[in-house]
């Protein structure tokens, strides 16, 4: 109960940490109905109607609930104040505030969910059917400007945080990786967020009033709500992939036992990522009716994000290289993670790319690229996070054993569930059909086949968490030996963080091996 | 004296009254980039669509009275040197000013709010109303609701956002009052200063785009 | 390290940032600064009574940034504060003006679209052969059967049950065209029908078919009707094509429009 009004940045990263694994399971409920139904073709339990909203309320779901706020939110919220040294976040009452406000922002969805079985619009509500449908767009919209309050307002903390509580010593260039990454990602959300949370209002009044700045019978422009919806959801991919970047920084060196490689570059290329992020919002829209000169813009920048992310990707192979590998579950992860997001981001420069984007947009082509990102990105590091951090946030040891086995399922439904899809992408599978030709039937009998290994893996994530938590041994204050701020503290921390305010001599990766 | 625990004027995680503040200052500016972003996202779509229907624009924006606008205008920059001397007067310890200067902030935020009412009734009897609501006579371009439309989204969240300002202020009062401000010690009164001046910054904008366009 | 010892540095730190970057501002500068921002606003007052095109715009937007700057400078202290709250709120119009730029990029740039030189078919209905195309025939049924599977099953169900995927969203609900006629809002007469699918049903999600032949018309109301479980038609033929008895059935939503709509009209005599 106390709980309720903690102020401790400790215990409302626990609370957002439940609370978005929680959203993981609504999210993959629903993701193996979609498949369950995708299994053959022809209908196999859900017709159009209730295969639109299906769909519509995964993303939703996963985007809103689960990957925005769940490192941010969970990670970094318990570790932030303590990587730096300080004794919490700059506004405790506003952090308690932003993560009520997630769970405000959720309820109304799941009011629209339970009252209205949801929208059918996708999770991207798209003018003007979005204005047209009976569906329950109005709550959908409406929960995620709440959420978009919860999200602005962790990022102004955490911005504020590092730029007013590092302790002594801690200068910027001895923050760890994990600061920067979270920094970036919290300028994002300051900057970006707002824009989408007043579309969302537009839209609701659109519905109630007919203001008719996107409906084209008005004399608006759908287009241009497509304009303002991925000026931010396109910044927010990178929220949702800048902090699992961050973890991966963390993992690698400590499980390599070696310095990482460039970490200025890490750095700047974090900061540099999230501002091209506000250049390449168009590249969604290539075949929305955008002008050939607004195309060829988008695309060209485009190709521009390729580069910090190269340059992470480079180093943190080159941190690997010659280092003392230690195969834990989180480096586990966190080498899935080279693996998978390399796939990703590539697939991402090839739909990037104008000439083939127009004919791989809305197939499954697409739909598999930004599960490889967001999943076999976002995720895969959120899971390398908890067993890495598990010991720090929780004072036990998690199984290790159910924990190497949780990613081996993973790992290996993933890849067979999405690369599936990038073949039938490829071949012209539509996406968000609720049916399909049956010349895509192997692909879709495989890619289902696949969910349930990836559902399997994540079930025994959370049996292992559950567990470990009751059960696991007791956890020393630094099993990895890492040198970065939290390690030199007990687990869990006490309330203030450290017994006395640290002083801060030397950069946070000083392991014997030098890279 | 550095005793941090000792200190019962600033949170435990701050080193002083003047770190807090700094932060407090940069978290609020933090929020008004929010604000700006929210209304320019009006903005952008307004000047998007003017540019594509100059003349729809042009017919509208005549059933608009410019004096009241502009009397609206001069009001809220009024109340802005009356808030920035509110705090001026904190600064130097002076609370009765400080208080007279917050209460003048406040009065000029009701004029304000006054004179909208007027422009609103005057719309809502011409059957200018936003969206499917409008009725207005005389109009020779077909979608002319939709500057109406604007109008009263982007007037309307301005005042909502005036609305808001003058609540903080009552309670930054009602402290002032309780005797938590000293010249040390105001950061409240600063930061509520900082969110008025943007909600006289949006109407800085918000004046010329909509009454004095064409 | 004593904590007292560090404590001290942050506080001494902390209290000399603070009086750095918020000085004792004259009073009289605020004053000025008022006084400026007023005589902006008359200058831009009166601009907006000259005309000068283009130009009135980028002058309204000119004198706003520049009391929008003083504002900022001097009522919210920015000239004296930190450079990192100056490039945080310069980064919002950073953002803003990329917003805004490139949004135009594209909203401004599209290629207005040519006006297509379709090839209207015409109708080849003549008035004497009018009565014949008012009267329901067996093929009519059949080729509005097929004409109804093209346009109007994706909303009135393959059956004409009102079942449609498409239109399963919309209020109101798709006619059932097996129900009671005497429901249909708009009419259930051939002349009524033929309205409906001219001008579209207003409030509904019925658009309007215009785009289809007269033929096609007559073709698909027959169908319709046809579906239709009660017997008191206008229109109708029996087994001989002799006209059945007309009966005029008063739709639910009002007299039944007995006359041809005028675009008919028209239509036959542009013929």
């Amino acid at each position: 109960m106390s709980w309720l009004g903690t102020l401790d940045h400790k215990r409302i990263g626990m609370m957002y940490f439940f609370t978005t694994l929680f959203s993981l399971c609504v999210g993959g409920t629903f993701a193996l109905l979609l498949r369950l139904e995708l299994m053959f073709p022809g209908q196999q339990f859900f017709d159009a109607n209730t295969y639109n909203r299906l769909f519509t309320l995964h993303g939703a779901v996963m985007v809103f609930w689960f990957i925005i706020p769940a490192i941010p939110g969970a990670l970094g919220n318990f570790l932030l104040p303590i990587m730096i040294g300080a004794k919490d976040v700059a506004f405790p009452r506003l952090n308690l505030f932003s993560y009520y406000l997630l769970l405000l922002g959720m309820s109304i969805n799941l009011y629209g969910l339970l009252a209205g079985q949801g929208a059918d619009t996708g999770w991207t509500f798209y003018t003007p059917y979005s204005i047209r449908t009976g569906t329950a767009v109005v709550s959908m919209v409406m929960g995620v400007f709440v959420m978009g309050f919860s999200s602005i307002l962790t990022g102004l903390n955490f911005i504020t945080t590092v730029h007013t509580l590092r302790c002594p010593g801690m200068s910027f260039f001895r923050m760890p990786l994990f600061v920067w990454a979270i920094y970036s990602t919290a300028v994002l959300q300051v900057l970006a967020t707002p824009v989408i949370g007043i579309t969302m209002a537009l839209l609701a009044i659109e519905r109630y009033v007919g203001i008719g700045f996107f409906d084209p019978k008005l004399g608006g422009d759908p287009v241009l709500f497509q304009h303002f919806f991925w000026f931010y959801s396109h910044p927010a991919v990178y929220i949702m992939i800048l902090p699992g970047m961050g973890i991966i920084s963390e993992v690698i060196p400590a499980m390599s036992r070696k310095t990482i490689f460039g970490y200025r570059a890490i750095a700047f290329s974090s900061l540099g990522l999230a501002l091209v992020s506000f250049l390449v919002w168009g590249h969604h829209m290539f075949v929305s009716g955008q002008s050939p000169l607004a195309n060829f813009i988008f695309s060209l920048i485009t190709m521009a994000t390729a580069v910090p992310s190269a340059i992470k990707m480079f180093n943190w192979t080159a941190t690997l290289y010659k280092g003392s590998i230690n195969l834990a579950t989180p480096m586990l992860y966190a080498l899935g993670f080279l693996f998978t997001f390399g796939i990703g981001g590539i697939t991402g420069i090839i739909l990037g790319t104008l000439s083939a984007d127009l004919h791989f947009h809305d197939t499954y082509f697409v739909v598999a690229h930004f599960h490889y990102v967001m999943m076999g990105g976002a995720a895969i590091a959120f899971f390398a996070g908890i067993f890495y951090w598990f010991p720090k946030m929780t004072g036990k040891m998690y199984h290790e054993g159910l924990g190497k086995l949780s990613f081996w399922f993973f790992i290996f439904g993933f890849n067979v569930t999405f690369m599936a899809q990038f073949v039938a992408g490829l071949n012209g599978m539509p996406r968000r059909y609720h049916d399909y030709d049956p010349m895509y039937a192997t692909w879709n009998l495989i890619s289902t086949v696949g969910s349930w290994f990836i559902a399997t893996g994540i079930l025994m994530i959370i049996v292992n968490v559950i567990y470990s938590i009751k059960f696991g041994a007791k956890a020393p204050s630094n099993p990895w030996g890492a040198k970065t701020l939290e390690w030199q503290t007990t687990s869990p921390p006490p309330l203030e963080n450290f017994d006395k305010v640290p002083t801060v001599t030397a950069p946070p990766y000083e392991y014997g091996l030098r890279s | 004296m550095s005793d941090s625990h000792a200190h019962a004027d600033h949170a435990h995680h701050f080193d002083s009254v003047e770190h807090e503040f700094e932060a407090g200052k940069l978290g609020m500016w933090l929020f008004l980039v929010t604000e700006i972003m929210l209304f320019g996202v009006f903005f952008a779509a307004y000047g998007l669509f003017m540019y594509l229907y100059p003349e729809m624009y042009k017919e509208a924006h005549h059933h608009l009275n410019k004096m009241m606008g502009a009397f609206n205008t001069v009001v809220l920059l009024i109340s802005s040197l009356t808030m920035a001397l509110s705090i001026a007067f904190i600064q130097r310890n002076q609370k009765g000013k400080s208080m007279a200067m917050l209460a003048a902030t406040f009065v000029c935020a009701c004029i304000f709010l006054v004179v909208k009412y007027f422009e609103y009734m005057e719309k809502i009897h011409h059957g200018l109303l936003p969206g499917k609501f409008f009725h207005g006579e005389g109009f020779t371009a077909p979608n002319a609701a939709l500057f109406y439309s604007f109008y009263f989204v982007m007037t309307g969240t301005h005042g909502i956002h005036v609305l808001i300002g003058m609540g903080a202020i009552a309670w930054i009062m009602f402290r002032m009052n309780r005797g938590d401000f000293n010249e040390r010690k105001y950061g409240a009164v600063e930061f509520v200063g900082l969110y008025w001046h943007i909600v006289d910054l949006i109407w800085i904008f918000l004046f010329p785009l909509i009454y004095l366009v064409g | 390290m004593d904590h007292k010892h560090d404590d001290k540095i942050g506080v001494q730190k902390h209290v000399k940032e603070h009086h750095k970057h918020h000085p004792l501002i004259p009073l009289a500068v605020y004053v000025k600064t008022l006084l400026a921002l007023l005589v902006l606003t008359i200058i831009t007052v009166k601009i907006s009574y000259v005309d000068l095109g283009k130009f009135n715009i980028v002058a309204n937007l000119g004198i706003a940034t520049l009391k929008a700057s003083l504002v900022m400078a001097f009522f919210m202290g920015l000239k004296y504060d930190t450079v990192l709250n100056r490039a945080f709120i310069l980064s919002s119009f950073v953002a803003l003006t990329i917003l805004i730029v490139i949004c135009a990029s594209d909203l401004w740039t599209r290629p207005k679209p040519e006006p297509v030189a379709v090839k209207q078919a015409t109708s080849a209905i003549t008035i004497a052969e009018l009565p014949k195309y008012e009267h329901s025939s067996p093929e009519l049924v059949a080729k509005g059967k097929e004409l109804f599977n093209t346009n109007c099953a994706v909303c009135h169900g393959p059956q004409g049950n009102g079942d449609g995927a498409g239109g399963s969203s919309l209020s109101p609900k798709p006619r059932n065209f097996h129900s009671d006629g005497a429901t249909w809002t708009d009419g259930n007469t051939v002349q009524s029908i033929y309205y409906t699918l001219a001008m579209g049903s207003p409030g509904t999600g019925m658009a309007s078919y215009k785009s289809l032949l007269p033929e096609d018309r007559f073709a698909l109301l027959h169908y319709v009707m046809s579906l239709e479980p009660n017997a008191h038609r206008v229109g109708k033929v029996d087994a001989k094509g002799e006209a059945l008895e007309k009966e005029e059935v008063a739709g639910a939503g009002g007299p039944p429009k007995t006359v041809l709509p005028i675009d008919f009209a028209i239509e036959r005599v542009a013929h």
